[in-house]
């Protein structure tokens, strides 16, 4: 028998908020291990929980990237579970209201075919301590960081309509690429800030029934979850085979060895409304507020940048991969660099360069401005490509303009037609076999004229008027 | 000698010798935290826990001169009133006021068994924070005294808005704050007390003489008495049960000997076995059976709880609805006469106790106790007022006009 896979997928991503959800501590838990604590999210009796408002906008914020309908009254839950990363009994989450519903994002299918995946819900709730384990000494030991208590998480859950790896490794990009839009989150898998669960079930192709799922967790990085669902869908379909049932539980992903293993059954506790946190009422006009905060989704971007830009669709979709970068392009056009160059250059050089330093966009001496006067200099035929590429890595190392670089270091264009036509007499005379072979119909053999005029002229030479000077020579 | 009424007599801090409460003897019990002093609530979950901060509402009575003497005996985590000595503080002269969290009646319950006004105010009307009751939506500072000024003063001090509370309603703080202003529009105004309809049978017979004679006695002083319907009234009890157990076992999930507290001293294998042998060794049994029950609700009975959440609504519903005829509701502080010290071994003989006090824990309203004559067998009964929402200042002037007629002497002015 044929079958296909039912796939959900349950996101946590941490938000970036200076502080913690329910307390002043700062949300840095990279930081010495228990510096970032106090009463409340010790839980220390008497302390009681106050929402951030900077913590509830951000999620806010994050719900809106994903088309969601943010509720008019959402609540906190205790979801009860006894671990000592957990210090109270209970995970403050939100259960019973979520604070959105009904959201949805677009992916292309494997067939390249725009495809909505609908969102359930997304909920806030409070990130758990870190337990470090001492396993070497004599006495085995377990030792709690309590800076991650506390802090804050959205989380994003699927409609279980996912029906493939692509699916759900397509689903995280984009998923990724509009919640980092908003500043409100780092969304990085390899950094734990955000990380996926996957429920997975199969069924008789075409059949709608929904069978018992399995729960994958411990996956760090995107291509992870591709590679832990293809192969439990594999395990799930042998077993299957093998008249072996399926049962709810959860596994492992083990990173190294390729497989899932299982970990334990897959544990429900009650979750009750909380007494202390009250119900969190939003008013139509402070919602509003938040929503005129939201910036343009990248998927608009790409619309508006083909649009009024005229770049390619793959153009567009690089250019608004990230909110910085798709600023930084809208900078340089704006101070008036021609848009398909730009974005030629940023994607070919730019960015490799900027890899290379060890630097990002927003931390990088080579600003819009710097930017945008070097490609204009290419398109007035000042400098050509190679030495474009020399007064990038300039810009690097000094404060000068792309102009002062090209003067001080002498990287003008030259199209002076006699100085151009000294050195292909030069070419011709040193190269009698790839003349000969031009001659003979060998159009491969200009490439490499041209090329040597180049060298000769020390990379400065405009090579379409090298190319014209030998064309002429050999006519 | 270890002291019979005293668990704790700070000897370190003066009062401020300025101030409202200047003069005024306060005992706090230690469910309600005040820096330095040990905080243990007379539980083994907390053996040796120090509090590193103040309540809100001790900083206030501290700023204003209070004299803060120290911590009496109580029951387990605040839990009914087994062992408690904050009346015999006050009755042998060692304390004007005792502070005591009142969940489901603590405060005026202890308040009438030696002899003395308990209040206990409109939820959310003084701040929570520092305060570690096992039923947080339900607690209130209760304040016990033998005067209603001193029981007024206090309140007043202690009251308002805090921003470590997320529970307090500024505008109803605002508007019980200023009636403590204006005490005297309440010296000469009509008075009409709501008698329960639904009370003797919830009590289960066919009345209490000793209140309903009370209830004659204002009727010939001139109160008008009126009778109200509360249509849950007799599931109040259980709403309350399931609720706050429910609760209980919540925030008693705090005490798990991982970061204070107590933690077992016998070896063990992992986590869980860790979880059960220090909470196992940490709670009474009256505790570990009201946790019990709230686990058994939150794992394998929630629908009990959502319709306990539906009778609770519904019970604050009838109950605001009835002040639009009345001034306030009047009710015995309990069935049977009160004893100086209860010790149940059930929930369910904890909720005999305490059956006719639970209400306005469930609806937020303030309560107070008011004594009355010592009977046979030195037990005594006490009349209960319910009043209005933040209408804490109104309640306690009333109060005192009732007090007069039930006890026959003249009280006070406040």
């Amino acid at each position: 028998m044929k079958y296909e896979a039912v796939i959900g997928l349950e996101i946590h991503i941490q938000l970036n908020s200076a502080t913690k959800m329910f307390c002043d501590c700062a949300n840095n838990p990279g930081d010495d291990p228990n510096t970032n604590v106090c009463p409340v999210c010790l839980w220390m009796p008497g302390a009681l929980p106050i929402l951030s408002l900077e913590v509830l906008e951000k999620a806010i914020l994050a719900c809106l990237s994903l088309n969601c309908e943010v509720q008019g009254e959402s609540a906190f839950d205790q979801k009860v579970y006894y671990y000592p990363d957990l210090p109270k009994g209970f995970q403050l989450s939100q259960a019973h209201k979520p604070l959105a519903r009904n959201g949805w994002v677009e992916i292309l299918d494997e067939q390249g075919n725009l495809k909505k995946l609908r969102l359930h819900h997304v909920h806030m709730e409070e990130d758990v301590a870190k337990l470090v384990h001492e396993i070497e000494g004599r006495v085995p030991i377990s030792l709690v960081d309590f800076n991650r208590a506390g802090t804050p998480l959205v989380e994003v859950v699927t409609e279980p309509e996912l029906k493939s790896p692509h699916d759900a490794m397509e689903f995280l990009k984009v998923l990724r690429n509009q919640v980092r839009y908003t500043g409100c989150a780092e969304c990085s898998m390899e950094s734990g800030t955000m990380r996926c669960d996957a429920n997975i079930s199969i069924r008789p192709a075409g059949s709608d029934q929904l069978n018992t799922k399995v729960e994958i967790k411990n996956m760090n990085s995107i291509h992870h979850v591709g590679d832990a669902i293809a192969y439990e869908i594999k395990r799930q379909i042998d077993s299957v085979n093998n008249k072996e049932p399926i049962v709810l539980h959860t596994r492992l992903w083990d990173p190294e060895k390729h497989v899932t293993t299982a970990m334990r059954g897959k544990f429900e506790g009650p979750c009750i409304p909380d007494p202390s946190v009250p119900l969190i009422v939003l008013t139509n006009s402070w919602l509003e507020k938040i929503k005129s905060l939201l910036p343009e989704m990248p998927s608009q971007k790409v619309k508006r940048f083909v649009r009024d830009y005229s770049l390619l669709h793959d153009e567009a979709v690089l250019m608004s991969s990230e909110r910085g970068l798709s600023e930084f392009f809208e900078s340089v056009v704006t101070l008036g660099a021609r848009a398909r160059m730009a974005a030629g250059r940023i994607a070919t050089q730019l960015l490799p360069s900027l890899k290379a330093h060890g630097q990002t966009l927003a931390n990088t001496k080579v600003t819009p401005e710097r930017f945008a006067g070097l490609i204009q200099l290419l398109e007035k035929g000042e400098i050509n490509s190679s030495s474009a590429k020399s007064v990038l890595e300039k810009l690097f190392e000094t404060d000068k303009t792309p102009g002062q670089i090209v003067e001080q270091f002498g990287f003008r264009q030259v199209s002076d037609t006699a100085e151009l036509e000294k050195i292909v007499d030069k070419i011709i005379s040193d190269n009698v076999s790839a003349v000969t072979n031009y001659k003979a119909g060998n159009k491969k053999s200009m490439g490499f004229l041209v090329g040597q005029a180049m060298k000769a002229s020390k990379g400065k030479a405009n090579p379409k008027v090298i190319q014209e000077i030998i064309k002429k020579q050999l006519a | 000698m270890k002291s019979k009424i005293f668990t704790y007599i700070n000897v370190s801090t003066q009062p401020r010798p300025d101030g409202s409460m200047a003069g005024t003897s306060v005992i706090v019990e230690s469910g309600i935290s005040v820096a330095n002093w040990p905080g243990n609530a007379q539980s083994v979950a907390l053996e040796n826990y120090v509090a590193l901060e103040d309540a809100t509402l001790i900083q206030h009575l501290r700023n204003a001169g209070a004299n803060l003497k120290g911590r009496t005996f109580m029951a387990e985590l605040g839990l009914g009133l087994d062992r408690d000595t904050c009346g015999d503080a006050i009755n042998s002269g060692l304390s004007d006021v005792a502070l005591k969290t009142d969940t489901t009646g603590e405060a005026r319950m202890a308040a009438t068994a030696s002899g003395c006004f308990g209040f206990k105010p409109s939820y959310g009307l003084i701040s929570r924070f520092g305060l570690f009751s096992l039923i947080p939506s339900m607690e209130s500072c209760g304040i016990i005294s033998r005067s209603l000024e001193t029981i007024s003063k206090t309140i007043y001090t202690m009251a308002g808005l805090d921003e470590r509370d997320p529970s307090m309603d500024k505008s109803g703080i605002d508007r019980a704050m200023s009636q403590f202003n204006h005490p005297k529009e309440f010296q000469d105004c009509p008075l009409t007390v709501g008698l329960v309809r639904e009370l003797n049978s919830a009590m289960g017979h066919e009345g209490n003489k000793e209140f309903e004679q009370a209830c004659e006695k204002l009727g010939k002083a001139g109160v008008q008495i009126k009778e109200v319907s509360i249509k849950d009234f007799s599931l109040a009890r259980t709403s309350h049960n399931v609720i706050g157990t429910v609760e209980a076992s919540s925030s008693a999930g705090r005490f798990d000997g991982v970061r204070y507290g107590h933690r077992t001293g016998t070896l063990v294998k992992n986590w869980n076995e860790m979880y059960i042998k220090s909470r196992g060794e940490s709670f009474g049994p009256l505790v570990k059976a009201y946790l019990f029950q709230g686990g058994y609700f939150q794992y394998k009975n929630y629908n009990a709880f959502l319709d306990a959440c539906r009778i609770r609504a519904s019970l604050i519903e009838t109950v605001e609805k009835a002040f639009e005829t009345v001034d306030m509701i009047i009710l015995p502080v309990s069935d049977k006469p009160c004893a100086t010290t209860q010790k149940p071994d059930t929930v369910s003989d904890f909720y005999d106790v305490f059956s006719l006090t639970l209400l306005a824990n469930l609806t937020g309203n303030p309560a107070i106790s008011i004594p009355g004559p010592v009977n046979d067998g030195n037990t005594r009964s006490a009349l209960q007022l319910i009043g209005q929402r933040v209408d804490d200042a109104r309640l306690l002037a009333l109060a005192a006009r009732i007090s007069d007629i039930y006890t026959g002497e003249m009280h006070h002015e406040i």
